[in-house]
């Protein structure tokens, strides 16, 4: 028998026996009727779908944006869904209704996505600035397109709620409904939720058996996982039996629902988050340790963590949409094997360390000796990936991440690559660096880095690594781009690292060169 | 004024076709389409996939009872392919089951063989070839011959602009609903109901009368549910005929993507004579049109492609030549601008290298020979009321063109890595379709005995607010608030015989239509109100819902005309036709007055580009446009945006792209990427332009669809100034959209390849 899932729809209890991997989406238009959530590309890409998703960490909820098409419905189990019938109030929030006075609704079917994005970021911000607002509908997509509407009334509400913001109040859903932005059954929600946590473990302790436990850290005996992607493939040990079909582990989701969306509901699918303890960023020794669970946005707005790379912000930001950000782990961005990882380049250049293994068997392997060919990686039948742990970074240490795709936010990247950089009196002591869609594996420069250490940072020095970096990469012509764009890219992203540090020292405006892609007979170099 | 239609969109309660309550015993259709791109179908086997669980029906050509054709401007098209493939997302066999997921995981299991032929995808392969849609289009005036021998510069080129999806957010979408004696009703996602009605007739040999099309609104159109929303409505009306029970057909995206055409790419040749202070004399172009595997509405845009080739300026000598090129990819259809755009994206092309040639600025030239009154276009039509010079002027005016030309250089002469580039882009869009006989709209007007007022027309809401306007038209004429009237659905029971909601008429059309229909009303009314008043009509009016006498209220409110109207006897319904006058065209000669006006405008775009990346960012669009006089700012205004935003993505990161095989390979959103709010320039200015006039439209109004489009061609201009500056010496194609890849590979393009 399926285990029931419960959560607040709303303010509404929902109770379903569906299959865990239905979508969200199919389960609010299909089974609930509730419309105004659109189905637009089913790939996360276009926003028409958002819902919010509140998660109880026992004193208050933390409330987010997710892509309801790419949400498996088992994952709402224990908490409160937002849709944009659970935003709405007597009469227009003032956002809905700057929308409609500045022309930021045309035809009307991305708009919904909108408003529940705002909503979303609303209740989670921090502080209220227009251009966190903006970000936080990147992952939404207005075709007709009314953005210049929909940035004017972004910037009109973030004004109105910045002069009156209530500082007295302590709970950000009541500060929001004083101001006419969120319905007022948000206050009862808290109560609600907790009650349904605990009516959720005596029902799920009731059915025990076929409800499985959270552990602290460990994956349950018996079940052995091997990633691929954000899809957690398990594969029983070889004396346990053989299954007919492998059993798909899902963790967020982001890309087994656009790879098999259709596929899953027929399969036997278990969720991660059923038995992952929840995700930890924590500090041990000389190393910050990840457990592989992480969303991106975890990083984004750990504290902790944003302390020890303040530059993490900026550059999560190239990372897909705020509400993938939500939903995509730092260990299904490895594990997916993918070339263009933005988070595997990343921690490339931090020369991260992963550990993986199964039962009280783990191991720890450099990130960089984890890609072994074109979506294949050096892991053993039965291991997953615990987690990641990197060095400090040093103090004077210079990070710097480049990526380039079509378009600025929620694109894959063309080429994007990494640099962690220590110099010592202008000598290059320290330095790793990464290259994303530049061969059939996210790749570690090794020859690149082995020349550039101990050499002084110039024009010279860097045109010479970007030949060494030539010959370690093997693009390939794809929708990305042609090899030979990859290659032009890959140079002009590592003179990018370089001179955000050192302009100075590097003049490429001397070398006429520098343009001319074929002299010398080797192309650029 | 507001659009008071949005209230629901913003709440999320609009409903769109896949929001509907269906009846219980609704059925799901997908279509199972072509994999290759041109063949002969030797097998295809059904068995596997009609013995799938949950599956009613497999319908291939064979079960259709009328006509196996869909083309509207020429019969080309089949609805199902019979033993011949053409493109890749041909639509070959529809599976009918009990949901849509059920009808895919079906269609997988359906086996075709096909015996592949040779594919072509190039539009310049297919004119080797000899494989055309129709005979070459010609549009001439003077004589390019002997002018070019008079000009002191000739020069020569080439042009190439891309593709683009229509994207709208809500893809193809249709419900066909079975009711008594054999008839139908379609509802449907499409710009073109009575399309729908006549096709689905002709598809199942039945009388027109017995197909009932509606559409209550669209998320999104553009053009590329004009013609191409028209085979899935069919094929639902083609199951839900033999079946009897409610089909619903709703393409997921990656079908959408895959299985419809999109804006046509062109490839032309261009020469142009000019004098040397940039007075354009002659000019001779060539557009090659890749128009996809049938005709869908390809003639219709090259056409306009023709007639849009000069753009705003006055050439007295003009050869235009277009071919529609088949190749074996989806038919290409219309698309906001429908192919205007590429025509103007040629000349401005040639007028960059003429300014390069002689040392000027663009806009030197670009002002030198702007259309002034009088002057003739091509096709003959004179300019009436132009309005080019004046946006032109106000626009160098109000935002300072000689400032904005100083900054970017001193911007250029301090930075060396990022460059900043500006272009002008002045704009001339002619309304109306130029097939003359389309430029027709009815309107049906009832006034309830409330007071409340119900309009129907044959316009189609897509976003651009024509429901809207409808409803303040009647409002106006009764002098009733707008909420009082409500825009019904298009319904080709309630007007008939309608042309599809496009060329940027929907407004001015049926707005007319309303106005007469609701003028007629309003007589009526009057001569009522004179009996019950004893008063002379001529002294009567109606304002703010109370008829006045001699300028003084009476005690007749509109509630209380509209009841004591219905207890006489008064009919309070009329239906109206409008023909827009004066439009004619010749097709033999290509000389008449195809279009009832122009709309003209200037915008000024700068650029900012990041030359060790190749990245760019649009900095600012200003524009001065010809809204004619607007009757609703925030409608247009933001009608202005989109357009101009969806020509900045058309240009710039917008790339289709097919294999050599003619497969899409930018088939999913996460491949081919729009504008996104990141992407919106910082700052956008739009002016009216003021003392427009324009008696040939509604309240002096001007249409707004398309023509913003075409100031994102300006974009271009600018992002390949700033990529000059950088490399100053190198010689670019003209070749767009100018994606990142193209920028980086032109600005450290190989040394033997400049000049």
């Amino acid at each position: 028998m399926r285990k029931i899932i419960r959560f607040i729809l709303n303010d509404e209890i929902v109770e379903t026996q569906a299959h865990p991997a239905l979508t969200l989406l199919d389960f609010i238009r299909k089974q609930k009727h509730l419309t105004g959530t659109k189905e637009g590309c089913r790939e996360g890409d276009c926003g028409a779908c958002s819902v919010i998703l509140g998660e109880s960490n026992g004193s208050y909820i933390r409330y987010k944006a997710v892509n309801s098409c790419l949400f498996p419905i088992g994952d709402a189990d224990g908490k409160h869904v937002v849709t944009i019938e659970g935003i709405n109030i007597d009469g227009l929030t003032p956002f809905q209704q700057a929308l409609l006075n500045e022309g930021g609704t045309q035809c009307g079917f991305c708009t919904p996505g909108f408003v529940v994005s705002f909503a979303a970021y609303l209740l989670s911000a921090d502080k209220f600035i227009y251009a966190d607002a903006i970000d936080s509908m990147t992952g939404n997509l207005c075709r007709c397109t009314g953005h210049t509407g929909i940035r004017r009334s972004a910037e009109i509400v973030i004004d109105y709620i910045n002069r009156n913001w209530d500082k007295t109040t302590f709970h950000r859903a009541e500060s929001l409904i004083n101001l006419n932005l969120l319905p007022s059954y948000f206050t009862a929600v808290p109560d609600k939720l907790s009650k349904l946590i605990i009516e959720n473990e005596e029902i799920c302790a009731e059915e025990k058996k076929s409800c499985l436990q959270r552990e602290n850290d460990i994956i349950k005996p018996g079940i052995a996982l091997a990633e691929s992607g954000d899809m957690l493939v398990a594969e029983r040990p070889n004396n346990f039996f053989q299954p007919k079909e492998e059993l798909f582990w899902i963790s967020g989701g982001t890309d087994i629902f656009v790879q098999k969306g259709d596929e899953l509901i027929h399969r036997d699918v278990n969720l991660l988050s059923s038995v992952l303890a929840e995700p930890v960023i924590t500090i041990d020794g000389s190393a910050c340790k990840i457990s592989a669970n992480t969303t991106v946005a975890d990083l984004e707005n750990s504290s902790l963590f944003n302390q020890i790379l303040p530059q993490f912000r900026e550059i999560a930001r190239l990372f897909g949409s705020q509400q993938i950000r939500n939903r995509a782990t730092i260990g299904g961005n490895i594990n997916n094997a993918s070339p263009i990882g933005d988070m595997t380049i990343f921690f490339l250049a931090m020369n991260a360390k992963i550990i993986l293994g199964t039962g009280n068997k783990w191991r720890e392997l450099l990130l960089k000796e984890y890609f072994k060919g074109y979506k294949t990686l050096d892991r053993n039948p039965g291991e997953i990936m615990k987690s990641l742990f990197f060095r400090l970074p040093h103090k004077r240490a210079k990070i710097s991440f480049e990526k380039v795709c079509r378009r600025t936010y929620l694109d894959i990247a063309s080429v994007n690559s990494a640099m962690y950089l220590l110099t010592d009196n202008d000598i290059i002591s320290t330095i790793h660096l990464s290259s994303g869609g530049t061969g059939p594996v996210p790749m570690y420069l090794k020859s690149t880095c082995e020349y550039l250490t101990g050499k002084a940072v110039s024009y010279n020095t860097i045109k010479e690594a970007a030949r060494i970096a030539d010959g370690e990469i093997s693009p390939i012509s794809d929708i990305r781009g042609s090899a030979e764009y990859k290659r032009l890219l890959l140079r002009q992203l590592l003179f990018a690292h370089f001179l955000k540090f050192f302009p100075e020292k590097i003049n490429t405006f001397k070398d006429k060169n520098f343009y001319h892609r074929d002299t010398e007979n080797t192309e650029i170099f | 004024m507001k659009n008071q239609d949005s209230i629901r969109h913003v709440r999320g309660e609009s409903l769109f076709l896949d929001d509907f309550s269906v009846p219980e015993g609704t059925l799901y259709a997908v279509v199972f389409a072509s994999p290759e791109s041109h063949g002969i179908i030797r097998g295809l086997d059904i068995t596997g996939a009609l013995a799938h669980k949950g599956v009613k029906a497999i319908f291939t050509y064979k079960d259709i009872p009328g006509v196996n054709q869909i083309g509207g401007i020429i019969k080309d098209e089949e609805l199902l392919a019979v033993d011949k493939v053409e493109f890749t997302g041909q639509p070959v066999a529809l599976v009918i089951a009990e949901s849509a997921e059920c009808a895919r995981e079906a269609r997988n299991k359906i086996k075709i063989n096909i015996e592949k032929l040779e594919a072509i995808t190039e539009a310049r392969d297919a004119f080797a070839k000899g494989s055309f849609i129709t005979s070459p289009q010609i549009f001439a005036c003077g004589d390019t011959e002997e002018a070019f021998t008079k000009c002191d510069v000739v020069i020569e080129g080439t042009a190439e602009s891309g593709g683009q999806e229509h994207l709208y957010l809500e893809t193809q979408a249709a419900l066909a609903l079975p009711a008594e004696g054999g008839n139908l009703k379609i509802i449907s996602s499409t710009q073109n109901p009575t399309a729908i009605q006549r096709i689905t007739a002709d598809v199942l040999g039945i009388s027109y009368n017995k197909i009932e099309s509606e559409v209550l609104r669209l998320g999104g159109g553009f053009g590329g549910k004009e013609d191409q929303a028209t085979p899935w409505a069919v094929l639902a009306g083609l199951a839900c005929y033999h079946l009897r029970k409610p089909v619903k057909l709703v393409l997921n995206r990656h079908d959408d993507m895959y299985m419809t055409g999109k804006r046509h790419p062109y490839s032309s040749d261009y020469k142009l004579g000019f004098s040397k202070e940039g007075k354009l004399i002659a000019y001779e172009v060539s557009f090659y049109q890749n128009s996809g595997a049938a005709a869908d509405l390809s003639t219709a845009i090259l056409e306009r492609s023709l007639s849009h080739c000069t753009n705003t300026y006055f050439i007295p000598n003009v050869k235009a030549t277009g071919y529609c090129c088949k190749t074996n990819l989806p038919p290409n259809t219309a698309f906001r601008g429908f192919g205007g755009p590429q025509g103007m994206f040629v000349l401005e092309s040639a007028i960059h290298k003429a300014a390069k040639r002689l040392g000027l600025e663009p806009h030197v030239i670009q002002s030198l020979n702007l259309l002034k009154e009088g002057d003739a276009f091509p096709y003959g039509q004179k300019t009436e009321n132009c309005n080019a010079g004046k946006c032109w002027s106000r626009a160098v005016e109000k935002y300072n063109l000689q400032h904005i030309a100083e900054e970017v250089s001193s911007y250029n002469n301090t930075n060396k890595l990022y460059k900043k580039g500006y272009a002008v882009m002045p704009i001339c869009f002619g309304i109306s379709f130029t097939q003359t006989a389309l430029n027709q709209a009815g309107a049906l007007v009832h006034i309830y005995t409330d007071g409340s007022v119900s309009i129907s027309t044959g316009a189609v809401e897509m976003g651009q607010g024509v429901n809207m306007k409808l409803r303040q038209v009647a409002a106006e004429i009764f002098s009733i608030n707008a909420d009082l009237v409500k825009s019904e659905t298009t319904n080709t029971t309630r007007v008939a015989n309608t042309s599809a909601t496009a060329a940027s008429t929907g407004a001015d059309l049926n707005g007319k239509a309303v106005e007469q229909a609701c003028r007629n009303l309003y007589s009526r009314l009057m001569i009522f109100a004179s009996q019950q008043l004893s008063a002379e009509v001529s002294s009567l009016e109606l304002k703010d819902e109370r008829i006045y006498s001699a300028g003084k209220p009476t005690e007749l409110t509109w509630s209380e005309l509209i009841t004591r109207a219905y207890w006489s006897r008064i009919d309070m319904t009329s239906h109206e036709y409008y023909a827009a006058p004066g439009v004619f065209f010749d097709r033999v000669t290509g000389k008449g007055n195809p279009f009832a006006y122009h709309v003209y405008g200037t915008a000024i775009i700068e650029a900012l580009v990041d030359c060790l990346r190749g990245t760019y960012k649009i900095e600012s669009v200003k524009m001065i446009h010809d809204f004619g006089s607007s009757f609703n700012n925030v409608i247009d205004k933001s009608q202005a945006e989109g357009a101009l935003m969806q020509g900045l993505g058309w240009m710039t990161m917008e790339e289709i792209v097919y294999n050599s095989e003619g497969r899409l390979i930018t088939n999913s959103l996460s491949a081919y990427k729009v504008p996104d709010i990141n992407f919106t320039p910082d700052e956008i200015d739009i002016e009216f332009l003021s003392d427009s006039v324009n008696p040939q439209s509604i309240f002096n109004s001007k249409a707004i669809g398309e023509p913003p489009l075409m100031y994102g061609i300006g974009a271009y201009f600018a992002i390949r100034n700033a990529m000059q500056a950088y490399r100053p010496e190198a010689d670019f194609d003209y070749t767009a959209p100018i994606a990142p890849e193209r920028a980086l590979l032109n600005l450290y393009k190989k040394a033997e390849a400049l000049k």
